[in-house]
């Protein structure tokens, strides 16, 4: 059992949103590399500034490709970053669209130089004291953590149409990524 | 209450069933969100029924076939008013 640090509460869900196609993690083995390892912190950060994060030891990266948000087809357009540590020790992020297609694997993009600033804003030192390691450091990565909503105070009924929902803790407006 | 009015609530009341509704899929126990889903499904069918009886029908599956087809006799999307 895991504490939340954002309600202070066990989770009790772990929802992983896609598991067709190419997946190899399992639980538990994220740290069994030896030699030459990497760490690989993927890390949000909640509304109140909770902060979350996920460790992966990596010997080695080979980026196949990365989410593309250019397709036509909304049934495929469910992409989803894996990464999947094969039995050599190698490590691959991989896109994986519903159906189980790679086409990133063909991608004139992932050569762009794009893809390698984002690699290297995830890997960072490793401090097995920090909070976030000692919660989450042995779930595996690439999988999201949701805390279970709880029923608190709703809007009145005008409000919550006009705000889009009744719930004030889940009233979150898109500023559209940039400060306006 | 104008028809317009009305016709606010009766959406305000939707959203929140609505809204509920998708809160109960996941917590389907919760006694707190049932007895609000109750006490808005009554606000719901309440201005459902005062709607209706004065100015039709609000959907063509609540249409009382007794005085004949209704559902056509209240005005289309596009005839009312701005």
């Amino acid at each position: 059992m895991v504490k939340d640090p954002y309600i202070g509460m066990p989770i009790i869900i772990g929802t992983e949103t896609e598991s067709r196609g190419e997946r190899s993690f399992s639980g538990g083995n994220a740290n069994s590399n030896t030699g030459g390892s990497s760490i690989i912190n993927i890390s949000a950060e909640s509304n109140d500034g909770a902060y979350i994060s996920e460790r992966s030891d990596i010997s080695s990266a080979d980026v196949s490709g990365y989410p593309d948000s250019s397709t036509d087809d909304p049934g495929r357009s469910r992409n989803r970053t894996s990464i999947s540590d094969n039995s050599q020790g190698g490590a691959n992020i991989s896109s994986n669209s519903r159906g189980g297609t790679n086409r990133a694997e063909n991608s004139p993009r992932r050569h762009d130089g794009l893809l390698d600033n984002f690699m290297a804003g995830l890997v960072q030192e490793c401090d097995e004291s920090s909070p976030d390691n000692a919660y989450l450091g042995s779930l595996p990565p690439a999988m999201c953590y949701v805390p279970m909503q709880r029923w608190n105070t709703t809007y009145p009924l005008g409000k919550g149409l006009s705000r889009g929902t009744i719930f004030p803790e889940l009233d979150l407006p898109f500023s559209g990524g940039t400060e306006r | 209450m104008s028809r317009e009015e009305l016709m606010r609530h009766i959406q305000q009341a939707g959203f929140a069933l609505t809204d509920t509704g998708l809160f109960l899929n996941s917590h389907p126990q919760n006694q707190m969100a049932l007895d609000y889903f109750a006490d808005v499904q009554r606000q719901y069918t309440q201005l459902q029924a005062e709607y209706e009886m004065m100015y039709g029908p609000l959907t063509a599956f609540d249409s009382n076939t007794e005085q004949g087809w209704t559902w056509l006799q209240s005005p289309w999307p596009w005839e009312s008013e701005v």
